[in-house]
């Protein structure tokens, strides 16, 4: 199965907008999106950096490694998860849904995804 | 069975009915007073109070009591913290314990004890109940109330993290997320209705943390350490209410 194949697999659920694979340093290998109005390489990018700055931040206070990041704003959810820090391929997955998207179906789908994907890539 | 250590006090009608709407917004329906109910959460208005008895009903969860039921359900408490809890409510509220004899200072939370910043706090009857009410919900392991103007922990119940550890997640939130939000101008216009959660191992288990910015015209903002498996919804529609229902600062 092709990863743009396994990525098509979040178009069904409800507010999808876009989506993308990314390496860990947040360069966008492939997407997907039913909305054009979404700049998925500036989201991508943008919240991969927030991601990063999150692990960082959360490590200096002795938490451990993040997994997955939600952001919920007026006009959108934003939904970060990653491969874990020593999976081959360092992967994140980015989906960007509308306000009232189903976030939770969304992270599940993502994290059922995410193996898929490393397996494929590696 | 009630702590025969701890009595139960008579309340009045006043306190009776603010101790309720702490959960529940009731509304006058003859003699009766009618709401939702915050244990089943039915969608109908099944909630009725009968003032005059001190008395509630659930006619969707058939569950009924007296005010001390009513807090030993809602907060999760036994019987005799619940007699406390009231009895630290009421001290809270200057215009319901006009007539009530102060025998006691309120009993200091856990981590009251364990941080000395926590007596800034103390003094500050909305932020201490607030404190109190979230940390002893099931799955929550603490909340920092931090004040959004300056940027500084008003007060945190997180155990094994100090006021700083919260300080410096707070400022990464606040400055990383408002410059994205500038970049990508599209996704959000204020930090209105704005929530970041994130999840994450802390000592081999698994947590998340929701980061609330501009509660309330107060300008707080909440950090919030929960289990992986709580269910956050109830507890942010909770603080959304609470935080709605505070009285906007007077304009200095």
């Amino acid at each position: 199965m092709s990863i743009e194949t396994i990525l098509s697999e979040l178009r069904g659920i409800k507010g999808y907008k876009s989506s993308g694979l990314m390496d860990f340093t947040g360069e966008l290998l492939i997407s997907d999106s039913a909305d054009e109005s979404t700049d998925l390489e500036l989201a991508s990018a943008t919240f991969n950096d927030i991601f990063r700055g999150a692990h960082e931040a959360s490590e200096k206070v002795g938490l451990e490694a993040t997994t997955e990041m939600i952001l919920n704003t007026p006009n959108g959810i934003i939904i970060i998860l990653c491969s874990g820090v020593d999976s081959e391929p360092h992967l994140h997955l980015i989906s960007v849904l509308e306000k009232d998207g189903n976030q939770a179906l969304a992270k599940m789908t993502m994290k059922k995804l995410m193996p898929k994907f490393v397996t494929e890539l590696s | 069975m009630l702590d025969t250590k701890v009595q139960q006090k008579p309340l009045s009608t006043e306190e009776f009915l603010s101790i309720i709407n702490i959960h529940v917004p009731l509304e006058k329906n003859g003699a009766l007073l009618t709401g939702y109910c915050p244990l089943c959460y039915d969608e109908e208005e099944s909630f009725l109070v009968y003032p005059s008895k001190q008395h509630w009903h659930c006619y969707a969860c058939q569950q009924e009591g007296d005010i001390y039921h009513f807090i030993e359900k809602t907060e999760h408490l036994s019987s005799s913290n619940a007699i406390k809890f009231i009895e630290v409510f009421i001290q809270e509220q200057p215009h319901l314990s006009a007539n009530i004899p102060h025998k006691e200072p309120p009993v200091p939370t856990e981590l009251a004890r364990q941080n000395k910043d926590m007596d800034k706090v103390i003094e500050n009857p909305t932020l201490k109940h607030l404190l109190s009410k979230f940390h002893n919900c099931h799955g929550c392991q603490g909340i920092a109330l931090i004040d959004g103007s300056n940027d500084k922990i008003i007060g945190s119940s997180i155990n094994d993290f100090t006021h700083l550890d919260m300080q410096s997640l707070h400022l990464f939130f606040s400055k990383t997320l408002n410059n994205s939000m500038k970049i990508l101008g599209d996704f959000s216009q204020d930090n209105k209705d704005t929530l970041f959660r994130m999840e994450f191992s802390f000592q081999g288990k698994r947590k998340k943390l929701i980061w609330i910015p501009e509660l309330s015209a107060y300008h707080y903002t909440i950090l919030l350490l929960l289990d992986e498996d709580f269910l956050e919804k109830i507890l942010l529609m909770k603080l959304k209410q609470y935080f709605n229902n505070l009285q906007a600062p007077a304009a200095s």
